[in-house]
């Protein structure tokens, strides 16, 4: 049982010290980026060599957490605790059928549809989606 | 520790469940433009009209829909615009047919939350901590999906999904990472910065949670659930009780990963997991009337094996699906784009750089064009030479883009003659761009491209706004870069542009030579350009610094002569270059490979 126990506590510090050193990597990428800007406004802070040299040191302990992750999974190792049944009552299970609630629905969302095609939000989706903005997926 | 247990797996007990098959295939599906993560190029084909039911960023390189929760946000924020009643509609069709059915089944966020939390670690139960923590979802789309845009949407005519934008690990994850993963959008790492780093921080935390606690942002965060939990109670597909057998003794809430309080309510994903707990087998999958998936023993033989074909039919129609799927988005739709062309300079030889200076690399002479701009002048890129030229790639619906163009026109009304500006709107219009800007008081000229996108296509604009272009006086590119500028960093550039025209000028007039360039090209051993290097370039008598730009190149407008060339400074990660080169004797392109680590670094003598 003991070694189960550590199989668990080593994974388990693998996951959280590398979610450390990303985040830290990261923010040391940002900082020496953000100082070399400040003296060059066209100044890069972030590059892929530069990223590259911040994450080369994360990768071992990644590598040894995903050979540890499979080892566990095929072995069987878990922790039952988080699925274990939560203490608690009886139950009400409540049946509703909701039928006349979704024929309205479903007739008010074919309508919804239909008159977003003529009045061009169909085509407002469209644009956004082929056309990304940088910053809305976190590039800057 | 009792709970903690050692079970070699059995081959059967790795077989993966329909459920998991489903969720694989659905992310397969909503990303089976298998193409995009080979070229680092986003899908642009009608498909992305229809939202997929699931989470699914529309700016990762394989997604063939449009996501259901950043389409909302946009509607939200084009409310002073029009009403996005078809975002809603969508929703609602979902909501209505699915339910949350759609977090257990069809949503790839949620697979990649379950198979996180495979990883064995220690677990944390689900407790009235976590119940409390299951109505955050509520504020995070109350306040980054719908108050957000609604308030930059109506008091400042600004597109702002605030959750995709400040939040959204799937955005981050397969957008943001997903681009910059290939090797062919390095200029994209040109534009990281505060938001990257905040939202990267963000995705590290919310993985970490997943591994320890069960679907931690389906239960805390996701929007989308929230939204799809309020049809819960009566959508057409999900798992129902049998009143008349249920017992009501609880198991299958206390057996439940999610913070429910009773099968079908706004917690529950409908995974039916709770069929094989439930003693009483009260619990089925059901779509209206027809059972999806009944607990064993409930049903007869002859049942069984009816249900046991119609699921082999089924497979088989969602595999031919899937099938044409691939094919289409990948080779035959009209929608896909020839081979990306290279976006990075190529090398030039001494002998053929006169011939081969046309093109949108720095360095290059940008193609000529004219445009009918929306006051209806026309702009004719050969009429800007003597002027450094600024072209800016824009739409109404992109939030830096909007952000920007004051800056431009700040340095506009600074600069007045000296310099030229055109934004060029995306041929993909929602709103007029001439409404847009007739309530802004913007002096510099403002067009939309051609149907058949002619100024994207010479100045290599892709599908990732904004993208700033700027030509020195010669009309010669000295940047072109995506991502948003700064007033800073436009001022540089100004500086840029003029200060070595002015130099080349100076040259000119003092010997009445013909001046010309010497390109230094700086890349790293794989011909990546290296920016950042700082390069002297000396003759006899003086010597100038100058340092590589976002292409890898420095500029040194020189008649022809001997020179030497040395690396000053290099950025981090390269070994430190202190060799003396001798630069050709006529101008041209000389290329440095820099080396990372030990290896020595080389030069290619052209």
């Amino acid at each position: 049982m003991e070694k189960k126990k550590y199989f668990l506590i080593l994974q388990s510090i693998i996951c959280v010290l590398l979610a450390v050193m990303l985040i830290t990597a990261v923010l040391g990428v940002y900082r020496r980026g953000m100082a070399a800007h400040a003296e060059d406004p066209l100044a890069w802070i972030f590059s892929r060599e530069i990223a590259v040299q911040a994450f080369r040191p994360i990768a071992p302990l990644f590598f040894a957490g995903i050979g540890l992750a499979a080892a566990g999974w095929f072995l069987g190792v878990r922790d039952e605790n988080g699925l274990r049944p939560v203490k608690g009552g009886r139950v009400e299970n409540k049946v509703s059928d909701g039928k006349k609630i979704r024929t309205i629905l479903l007739i008010a969302a074919i309508v919804l549809i239909g008159a977003g095609i003529f009045n061009g939000s169909a085509r407002d989706v469209f644009g956004k989606a082929i056309k990304i903005c940088t910053e809305c997926v976190g590039l800057g | 520790m009792d709970n903690i247990s050692i079970k070699p797996k059995r081959l059967r007990a790795c077989r993966p469940s329909t459920r998991r098959l489903i969720q694989l295939y659905s992310a397969l599906l909503y990303n089976a433009h298998l193409r995009g993560f080979i070229e680092g190029e986003i899908y642009t084909g009608k498909a992305k009209f229809a939202c997929v039911p699931g989470f699914n960023c529309y700016s990762c390189p394989g997604a063939v829909g449009a996501c259901p929760l950043g389409a909302l946000q946009n509607a939200l924020a084009s409310t002073g615009h029009r009403a996005g009643w078809y975002v809603l509609g969508i929703l609602l069709l979902f909501g209505t047919i699915l339910g949350r059915t759609i977090c257990g089944w069809l949503c790839p966020v949620g697979l990649i939350q379950e198979l996180l939390h495979k990883i064995p670690t220690f677990k944390i139960r689900k407790s009235r901590v976590t119940k409390v923590l299951s109505y955050l979802k509520y504020a995070f789309l109350a306040v980054f999906v719908i108050a957000i845009p609604l308030w930059y949407g109506l008091a400042q005519d600004m597109p702002m999904p605030g959750f995709c934008k400040y939040i959204c690990p799937a955005g981050t994850f397969e957008g943001a990472i997903g681009l910059l993963s290939n090797p062919g959008n390095a200029d994209l790492f040109g534009m990281l910065g505060l938001l990257f780093t905040s939202k990267f921080i963000i995705l590290v935390i919310i993985v970490l949670a997943c591994i320890f606690c069960y679907r931690s942002f389906c239960r805390f965060v996701c929007p989308l659930g929230a939204i799809y939990g309020l049809f819960n109670s009566f959508c057409l597909v999900g798992v129902k009780v049998d009143t008349d057998r249920c017992s009501g003794c609880g198991s299958c809430v206390r057996n439940c990963g999610m913070d429910v309080k009773r099968v079908g309510d706004r917690e529950c994903i409908h995974c039916a997991k709770c069929m094989d707990v439930c003693p009483t087998k009260a619990i089925s999958l059901k779509a209206g009337k027809i059972t999806l998936k009944a607990s064993e023993g409930t049903l007869g033989e002859e049942e069984q094996k009816k249900r046991r074909n119609a699921g082999r039919i089924a497979w088989g129609a969602a595999l031919g699906l899937l099938c044409f799927a691939l094919l289409w988005f990948n080779f035959l739709d009209p929608a896909l784009k020839s081979p990306k062309q290279p976006s990075r300079p190529e090398t030039l030889h001494v002998q053929d750089a006169e011939q081969t200076d046309t093109g949108f690399e720095a360095g290059r002479q940008l193609e000529d064009f004219t445009i009918r701009c929306l006051d209806g002048s026309e702009f004719h890129l050969s009429e800007t030479r003597g002027k450094v030229t600024f072209l800016n790639l824009w739409a109404t619906y992109c939030t830096p883009c909007v952000q920007e163009l004051p800056y431009f026109d700040a340095l506009y009304r600074e600069y007045g003659e000296d310099i030229a500006i055109l934004a060029v709107h995306s041929s993909v219009v929602t709103d007029d761009p001439a409404e847009y800007i007739a309530g802004r008081d913007w002096s510099f000229p403002f067009a939309v491209d051609t149907e058949d996108d002619r100024i994207w296509k010479i100045v290599n604009g892709s599908s990732t706004l904004p993208q700033t272009i700027v030509l020195d006086r010669n009309g010669v590119v000295i940047y072109n870069q995506k991502g948003s500028v700064t007033p800073a960093g436009l001022e540089a550039l100004y500086e840029k542009a003029s200060g070595a025209e002015v130099s080349a000028a100076a040259e000119q007039n003092d010997a009445g030579k013909t001046a010309d360039a010497y390109r230094i090209l700086v890349t790293d051993g794989s011909g990546t350009p290296v920016p950042g290097v700082t390069v002297q370039f000396c003759s006899d008598t003086e010597c100038m610094t100058g340092q590589t730009d976002s292409s890898g190149t420095a500029f040194f407008e020189r008649e022809a002569g001997s020179y030497t060339v040395r690396l000053l400074k290099v950025p981090a990660g390269f070994v430190p270059d202190d060799t003396e080169y001798f630069a050709p004797e006529i101008p041209g392109t000389m290329t440095v490979v820099l080396q990372k680590d030990e290896d020595p670094a080389v030069v290619e003598e052209p």
